[in-house]
This record gives C-alpha cells, structure tokens and sequence, in this order.
C-alpha cells in the first residue's frame, strides 16, 4: 500500500504510534505519526497527506458509525489518532488557508450545557478538512453573531440537547439574519429535527455526526 | 374492565407487575404534590398548580425515596470531601470544586452549578487518569446503612395514591460514567477495559451493600434505577452493554427479584439491540422507550417483545408536550395506549419530567389533554 493509505487505515483503525498498545493486532507496527512523519520526508503532498489519508480515514469511520460498525469508542479513538496526525501538518498548513475546506463555527446554544455531541462534531469536522472555531457551550444569540460577523465565509454550527434550549437556537438564527448577516447555519442535537431546522430557517441539518461532513461540503459548494 | 374500581396503587403496581389493571395508569413523572412539598423543581412553582391538582385527583403518582448518597460515597472518617463554591465566568452558574482526601494524594472534579436549578456541566471528572483510578480506589469505605424511616414516612404520605419506589441510584456504569466521564470510558473501553472493571466492581460492592440494607429493613417492592443509559448502542456495542451492564445488573438486582421485587428502570437511547439484556437481567418495567428520533424503536414492536416481561412506561416525548398542540397529544396517547395496552405492562407517562422552572399556559394544555385522552382511551383499551 501507498503512505497516504497506510495512513487512512491508520485513522480508521486509531493507531497512534508504534508504542501504542491499540489496536492490539497493530502494536508495535507505525502509526499515524510515524507514517505522516515519512510522508512529509517523502516529499509527498500536504494535501495529499491531509485528503486522501486523514479526512479519507475520517470519512470511513464516519460511515462505519452511521451503518453500526463503529460505535462512539471507535470514533473518539480515531479522531485522537487524526488529530495526532494533524498535529504534524498542521505548521505545515498555515497560511495556506486552500489547504483547509472551509471555516466554521461551532458552539451549544445559550441555556444549554450539553458538548459531548458538539465536541464529536468539531472532531469530525476538523478530520474532514475544515477549519473549526469551537465557542464551547452555553453561547449567547450575541456571541454567535459576533463571530459570524468575524467570519463571513464560515458556517455558524449550533447544538442543543434540551428542549427547553431549542428556543435559544431560534433566537440565535434570528439574530444573525436580522442582522443582515450571510453565514450559512446549520443546526443538530438530540432534540432538533429536521422540520424544526427549517421552521426557523437554518440552512443545514443532520441527525447523524459523521454526515456533518458532507453537509458542510454541500452547503460550501466544495467537492473536497 | 374489572368489577371493582382499583385504587392509584394498585392500579400502578398492577401494571408494574405485568398484570391487568382496570385502567391503563398515568405517571405524570416529575409532577405531584410530593415534589413540591420536598422542594423539589419544578412542580414547586405556582405557575404548576393547577396541573398538580389534576395530577392529584385524576393520575397515579411516582416518587423515589433516595435513601444514600447520591454517589454511594465512604462513610469511613478518613474519606474527607471538601466542597468550595467559586464564582465562575458563566452566567446564573458557580464553580463547585470537591477535593477527595486519598492515601495516594488528592483528587478533584469541578462542576458548574446552575443556580436557578438548570442542568450543570462537569468541567474536570474526578477520575482522568489510571493513577487517579488507584487513588479513588484507595479511599478507605465504610458502609452507613440508610435510616429507612424516610421510606415508611413518605409511604404513608403517598397512601393509595401512587407508588413509592426506593431508589437504589445509578447501577454501576452510572457511577463509574459519573466520576470518568462517558469520553473517558469510551476511550477506556479500547485501552483501559481493566480499569473500568475495577470501578466496576468496586461501585458493585457498594450498591450491592445498599441492596441488602434496603431488604433488611422490609423497603420496597419497587425499587428505582438509572444510569445504563451511558452504555447503549450507539455510545456502546451491545457486547459492551453486556459486559458493563447486564454481567453487574443482574446479579445486583437478583436479591430483589428473589423477594418478590419490581425494578424500575429509567433509560433513554437506543433500546432495541439491548431489550433482550433487560428482560434477562429481570427488569421489571422500563421507561421511557423512545421512538425515533430520540430512541430507535416504536411502541408496538417493544410491546412484541416485552410483553408479558417487562412493563412499558411511556412514551409521550416531553419535546411534544412544550411544542405540539392539544389535538397532537390526544392523538398520540390514543396510539400510545392502542400499542401498549392491551393485556396490561403499560403506564401512560412522558419521556421526562419538565425542565424549565415555569410551566406557560399552552405546555399546561398539553398536559392536561394528555391525562384526559389518558383517562378516556385508557379505560377503552383495558
């Protein structure tokens, strides 16, 4: 196999290091820096390193959890395993914003304390390509606006777990468009549906973390 | 119908036991006159009144006796717990800091406390790393057997209206996801699988004491759990379910079940791949078993495969009674009831209890044309 598919299996299998005791069946073989590490010595691409074998491993496990093969271990290992090897890039990238897909801007809504689900889909994200801007939890209509008005080309992200706090996402889509701003915004979280997406006019929606990816892909106009 | 008219207890029990009551019973959970009169959010605010009065006359009431510390904490005088309150930058919330004094060095956890009674947020678990696990581990625990007078109190303040369950907390994997944080323990799954078993069968040990306190004192016959919840499908296989929920669950519930005892369970999420595991450990009624989109099976087929086994409590989604109108709600207890009634198992309930600290007029409507269409399809199906 080519280094950029040793990579993506790599990702898919959350192989980290040679030190690395898991998975058990790949102890002591390179992981993810080690392979990224004789990748950059190869001269090979950064975007290619990036696509074909990071967010390529990411978009894997992503389908592997959507149809039932990977379960939220699985996930959180591959993504600790992506973001190592980001890591290394990642100096590599700046100032070179092509490299990354896109910008956005992810945060719970205001009310709601909930991030295990926001957390996963910044992780995702950021496998995917994209550049993630993570307000943590509990972020006011404001604060969103604020950092919508930072970033024009970003998506603006938001999660809610609560019912309760489905109507500070409300409050928050409102202000950004009354404020005349044009960010994308997409929505999701345990209680957020489809139809309550579009009732309050966000652009984006999906039940499932790993189809996050190809959402904002869509709502960016990028082939990745 | 049955001949005589049943009492609220009898008519809850009845269906917590599997058995045929002469209606279908409604748990308005979180909601009674009990919780107001502990205190307790949200049904202590005026604003709930007028659903608390129906809910008294009309309704079956639930309420738990908690009868030991919520965390199954040591009683031993050595196991020190300091608890400091910080302002913190978050608005309406503090930063609670509790250190536990360990013979292997100090441990820590902050959390965020809301203080208009809103959901908090752990910041740093208690238990990150293994050297952390030997430390928790090392505390000295000494059992204080609970003072089971509470139970009998609050038993002849619920009289026939309802049915009183002892609670005997999170199960296992609620305490260790407590202290590790469910990030920690799935990662730990992959890595550290020994030192979640250790946690394991440590909070075991201590629930198990709880247990055989609780049925020496003659409480019960319900008896209320949670906490597996952290372990379904899809943050867990359901060989992972298996070994951190049905191998530790079973055998702790097995003395209740022996003396007669009904357990009820209280678990979000996916169920269906792990029902199987419910009805083996002996679970005797579950709630809330959700339908898509917040669970993965609908009324019908659960009631396929529970029927007879284990009593379905549900499942009126909470996020339907703040958004939907009175017509929505008559409609979907009609259907609720049409698919779990029959034979009997089947406590008419919602998902949860209401969150937000004021109930606005039209989520009362909602709640009252639950217990009415309640009351008049119930009695239809029975």
């Amino acid at each position: 196999m080519d280094l950029p598919t040793d990579i993506k299996n790599a990702v898919i299998r959350g192989h980290i290091d040679e030190k690395s005791p898991y998975p058990p069946d790949m102890a002591g073989q390179p992981g993810i820096i080690e392979l990224v590490e004789r990748a950059l010595q190869e001269n090979i691409e950064v975007g290619t390193i990036l696509k074909k074998g990071l967010v390529g491993g990411m978009e894997a496990v992503g389908e592997k959890f959507s149809n039932g093969e990977y379960f939220l271990p699985d996930m959180l290992m591959s993504a600790q395993t992506m973001k190592a090897g980001m890591k290394l890039i990642e100096p590599l990238l700046r100032g070179d914003a092509a490299q990354h897909l896109g910008k956005v801007v992810i945060g719970t809504v205001k009310g709601d304390m909930h991030d295990i689900g926001k957390n996963l889909i910044a992780v995702i994200l950021e496998g995917g390509g994209f550049e993630v801007i993570d307000l943590g939890i509990d972020v006011s209509p404001e604060k969103f606006v604020e950092q919508a008005q930072a970033h024009p080309e970003a998506i603006i992200g938001m999660s809610a777990l609560l019912t309760t706090t489905r109507e500070s996402m409300r409050a928050s889509v409102d202000l950004i468009r009354e404020s005349g701003l044009k960010n994308k915004i997409i929505v999701g979280g345990a209680v957020v549906t489809a139809a309550f997406a579009d009732e309050i006019g966000a652009d984006g929606y999906e039940r499932d973390a790993p189809k996050a990816v190809p959402l904002v892909k869509n709502l960016l106009g990028v082939a990745g | 119908m049955n001949g005589k008219a049943m009492t609220k207890h009898d008519r809850y029990l009845a269906a917590l036991r599997c058995e045929e009551p002469d209606r279908v019973p409604i748990v308005v959970r979180g909601v009674n006159p009990m919780f107001g009169e502990a205190g307790l959010p949200p049904s202590k605010h005026p604003s709930f009144q007028p659903l608390i009065d129906v809910v008294t006359e009309k309704t079956e009431w639930a309420y738990r006796w908690h009868p030991a510390e919520e965390n199954l904490l040591s009683a031993h005088p050595e196991a020190m717990v300091t608890v400091e309150r910080k302002s913190c930058d978050q608005e309406g919330f503090e930063e609670e800091v509790k250190t536990f004094t360990t013979p292997l060095g100090p441990l820590t956890s902050i959390e965020w406390v809301s203080l208009e009674g809103k959901p908090g947020m752990t910041k740093e678990y208690l238990i990150e790393t293994l050297e952390d696990v030997d430390r928790f581990l090392s505390i000295p625990f000494e059992f204080q057997p609970p003072d089971p007078s509470g139970f009998f109190d609050l038993k002849k303040r619920m009289g026939a209206n309802g049915v009183l369950m002892a609670s005997i907390g999170l199960d296992p994997i609620g305490h260790v996801t407590h202290w590790l944080g469910l990030e920690t323990l799935a990662i730990w799954t992959l890595t550290e699988k020994d030192a979640v078993f250790r946690l394991l069968d440590e909070f075991y040990r201590r629930a198990q004491l709880l247990i055989t306190s609780l049925l020496a004192a003659q409480v019960g016959p319900v008896f209320a759990t949670l906490g597996m919840e952290q372990a379904t499908p899809p943050w867990l296989s359901t060989d992972d379910f298996r070994a951190y929920v049905t191998g530790y669950d079973q055998r702790l519930w097995a003395p209740i079940l022996e003396e007669g005892g009904v357990i009820h369970v209280h678990c979000h999420g996916n169920l269906r791949d792990v029902i199987p595991d419910f009805i083996s450990m002996g679970a005797g009624c579950l709630h809330p078993v959700e339908a898509p989109p917040m669970g993965d099976i609908q009324l019908s087929e659960a009631k396929a495969m529970m029927a007879g086994r284990i009593c379905i409590e549900g499942n009126i989604q909470l996020d339907d009674l703040y958004t939907k109108d009175e017509d929505y709600i008559r409609e979907v207890v009609r259907t609720a009831v049409r698919d779990a009634a029959d034979r009997g198992g089947f406590v008419l309930c919602p998902t949860a209890s209401p969150i937000p600290p004021v109930l606005e007029d039209k989520v009362l409507g909602n709640y009252l044309a639950l217990i009415e269409a309640g009351l008049e399809y119930g009695a239809i199906y029975t």
